[in-house]
This record gives structure tokens, sequence and C-alpha cells, in this order.
């Protein structure tokens, strides 16, 4: 599991690798920043959390807060290919209803504890946002091809990496069973590793024109 | 293992979503797409039909003036050149009806120019400037010919289209350019049929035009034209006048 973990960490990389790349060269569409961004904060928050385990042993609210801040990264990015003002509005009530609840629940339960609920919270709502942002690209037909289109692959695999994450962080307290240590579980690494290949593959695709109607 | 079943499962629901997005609407862009070049053919037809059943009706009406109307003023004509009362009334009606007679010849060549079904586009571009020069002093019109290949290449539809074109360009600088002097130059060769014309009038560019400076109804049809016998047509602003080319290949080599 460690030796998985650490190629996994490896991953990280190619995703960073290749959008600080392409913003070097100019090539990067302004619209994929969050994603770049997206991946460094995860980076960041990854290594912080050994570096704050084996300081502190418990890491936990270092991922409380990075839930938030992925949440509020991934719906600034979704939104921007939504048309629908009225819808948006909604989702950023919601959002904003998800970071008061995140902040009074870190709050009233204490940093040292994972959130399975607050993570739940943050992963259906993405799930929902991405979903509609789905139902948008059928009802709207605003993509010529959808293939060459970077952000459905982006929204894609985060709605796999959330529906598969969904259940494993409601149960991630019984799983750990109070092991306070910064492995993680098989499915999750599989999925993140697959999340950053995609990733990579999407912010390479954005350099080029989208093809749009 | 119950939560790897929903685990899976969820995961397996995701992916059906996503190659569900993916499949669904591939297909319904060709199914649009589809549409797309139906709707477009179907519009392609009817210009071609509205462009054919108008040059049939100006047939018709060209062939009425000339044989009907045409012959019978000419007819009037005789019957009061043998009058013999009050010389100075029939010297003007005479006159009046020669008058008559001249405007529906013009109306009739206008309408189907004679000259183009007998000898060509090149010759009735040519007979059209001529009768431009006699009518219009205002503007001098200069003809150049280059005829390096046989019109067999052209039929009759793309020689008339061609004519109309040209027929609507001149009629369009005499009407807003306000110009002194046109050249039309005329290139026929066996690899297809080139028209140029030059003014020195004001300038004049489709794409920054606005309806209510010159109506658009002449441009539109121009259009349907070109577009009909797939020709290509450019406008170029020049410091003083207005370029036009038409540039017309045979099908295979476009």
């Amino acid at each position: 599991m460690d030796y998985l973990y650490t190629f996994y960490n490896y991953f990280h990389f190619l995703p960073i690798l290749v959008g600080v790349y392409m913003l070097v060269k100019k090539k990067l569409n302004r619209m994929y920043y969050p994603v770049l961004l997206l991946e460094l904060i995860s980076t960041g928050t990854d290594f912080l959390s050994i570096w704050v385990a084996h300081k502190y042993h418990n890491n936990l609210f270092v991922f409380s807060i990075y839930a938030v801040i992925d949440t509020l990264i991934i719906f600034y990015f979704i939104q921007q290919f939504l048309q629908q003002k009225k819808v948006k509005l909604v989702f950023t009530l919601l959002i904003s209803t998800y970071f008061i609840f995140s902040l009074w629940s870190m709050l009233t339960f204490g940093f040292e504890r994972f959130n399975s609920i607050q993570l739940a919270f943050g992963a259906l709502f993405v799930i929902l946002l991405i979903l509609y942002f789905f139902f948008e690209i059928f009802y709207y037909e605003t993509i010529a091809d959808l293939i060459k289109f970077p952000a459905f692959w982006i929204a894609s695999i985060w709605l796999v990496y959330y529906s598969g994450t969904l259940f494993l962080n409601l149960l991630f307290n019984e799983i750990i069973n109070g092991n306070l240590s910064f492995k993680v579980d098989l499915t999750n690494i599989i999925l993140l590793i697959i999340t950053n290949i995609v990733c990579t593959l999407s912010l390479w695709l954005a350099r080029k024109k989208t093809v749009t109607k | 293992m119950i939560f790897y079943i929903i685990t899976f499962g969820m995961i397996f629901l995701s992916f059906a979503i996503v190659a569900f997005v993916l499949i669904y609407q591939r297909k319904m862009q060709r199914k649009s797409f589809e549409f797309q070049q139906l709707k477009l053919t179907n519009q392609q037809l009817l210009t071609k039909s509205i462009i054919e059943a108008r040059e049939a009706e100006q047939r018709r009406i060209a062939l009425e003036l000339h044989d009907d109307v045409g012959s019978t003023l000419t007819a009037i004509k005789f019957m009061v050149a043998v009058l013999p009362e009050d010389l100075e009334a029939k010297t003007k009606l005479n006159s009046t009806l020669q008058t008559v007679i001249k405007k529906v010849r013009r109306i009739s060549n206008e309408l189907l120019p004679t000259v183009l079904e007998e000898f060509g586009l090149v010759t009735a571009i040519t007979s059209l400037i001529n009768q431009l020069n006699d009518q219009i002093d205002a503007i001098q019109f200069t003809v150049s010919v280059i005829n390096n290949g046989s019109s067999k290449a052209q039929n009759k539809e793309i020689e008339l289209s061609c004519y109309r074109i040209v027929q609507e360009l001149l009629n369009n600088i005499i009407k807003y350019a306000h110009a002194t002097s046109v050249i039309v130059n005329v290139k026929q060769t066996t690899s297809g049929l080139y028209v140029f014309i030059e003014d020195n009038g004001d300038g004049f560019s489709p794409k920054t035009h606005t309806p209510k400076a010159i109506p658009t109804l002449g441009l539109k049809n121009m259009e349907s034209r070109v577009q009909h016998i797939g020709a290509k047509m450019q406008f170029k602003k020049l410091e003083q006048g207005t370029k036009v080319s038409l540039r017309w290949k045979p099908q295979q080599e476009i």
C-alpha cells in the first residue's frame, strides 16, 4: 500500500508539469487555470498532510479545509461553462450554504476529526453540478465535438471520482478505525491516479482551440 | 464487502452516465448536421427554382412584347404613315410611336437578351456596354475582351446568370457609385470565365454597407445567382472606387 501511495504521489506532478509548461508558454486556455490551481493545491495538501502527520500525528484538519477549497474551485471551473444564470445562482447559494456549514462543522466538532458529512455534502454538490453541466451539453447543443472538449473529460473524471469516493468518505472513520495515519484506501488511490492522467490529457487538449458551434 | 459493491456500483454508474452523454450527444450532433445539410440542399433547390421561374417568366414577357406588342405597334406606325390628314399631328404621332417601339425593344432585350442567346456571353456584355455608352453620357464605359477558349464549357444557364450579375453590377454603379469611368474586363478561357469590373466611384464593400445606403435585394439576387452557378464573387474597395471579380470554373475544377 505504501508503495502504491508513493507511486500515486508521483502522478500528482503529471498535470502540474503539463499545466505549468503550458502556462509558461502561454498556451493554456484561461478557463482551465482553476484545474491547474486545484492540482497545485491538491499536491500541496498531500505533502502538507504527510508533514503534519509526522509532526502532530493528526492531519485530518488539513483534509477538512482542503475539501472546502476543492469544492469551491470545482464550482468555479464548472460554472464558467453553464448558460442558465438562474441555475448558476442556485448553485452559488448552495456552495455558500456548504461553505457556512463546513465552517460551522469544523468549529463545532473540532479540527481533529475527519468530517465525513461535510465531505459527503461536498461530493454530492460536485456530482449534482456535473450532472447539470451534462444536461446543459444536451439541452443547448453548443459543443460541436465533445471528444475535443477538455472540460467534458475533466467533469467526467471528477464525476467518477466523487461518486466512487462518496461512500468511502462517509465511512472513513469506520475504515481507519481511529488510526490517524496518512494511509488512504486503495480505491481512492486508483481513482486519483486515473483522475490525474485524465486531467493531464485534458489540460494538454485545452491548449488547442475548442471546437464549438 | 457491501462497501465495495456500493462503491464499484457508483463508479460503474458514473462511467455509464459519461458514456451515455458522449454517445447520445454525438448522435444528436450527427442528426443536427444532417438536418442542416438537408436544409441547405432545400434552400439551394428553392433558389434554383425561383431563378428558373423568374427567367421563364421574363422570357415569356419578352417574347410577348417583341412578337405581339412590338409587331402591333409597328403595324400602327405604318397605318399612321398612310393617313392623309393633319401632317403635323401625324408626324407627332409617328414620333411617339417610334419612341414606344424603341422602349418596347429595349425592355424586351433587357428581359431576354437575344444577343446572348445567339452569340454568347462575351458578345452580349460588349453589346450591353455599347448600349450603356449610347444611353449614359456621364459615365465612360470601356470593355476589353480576352477570348482564349471556347464557350462550350458554359451552358446557357451559366451565361445568363453571369450576364444578369454583370447587368446588376453595372446598374448599381450607375445608380449609386457616382463614377465617371467603368472598365469591364471579360476573360474566357478553357478553364473558366472571369469578369472584372472596376469603377472610380465612391467605393463599396458589402460587409460595411447598410441596407439604407444601398438596397440589399439586388445584392441578394446576385448572391443567389453566384451560389446557384457555383461561381465566386469578390468585392474589393479601392482608394477610389471598387473592383469586383466574378470567377466561374467548371464544377469538377472547383
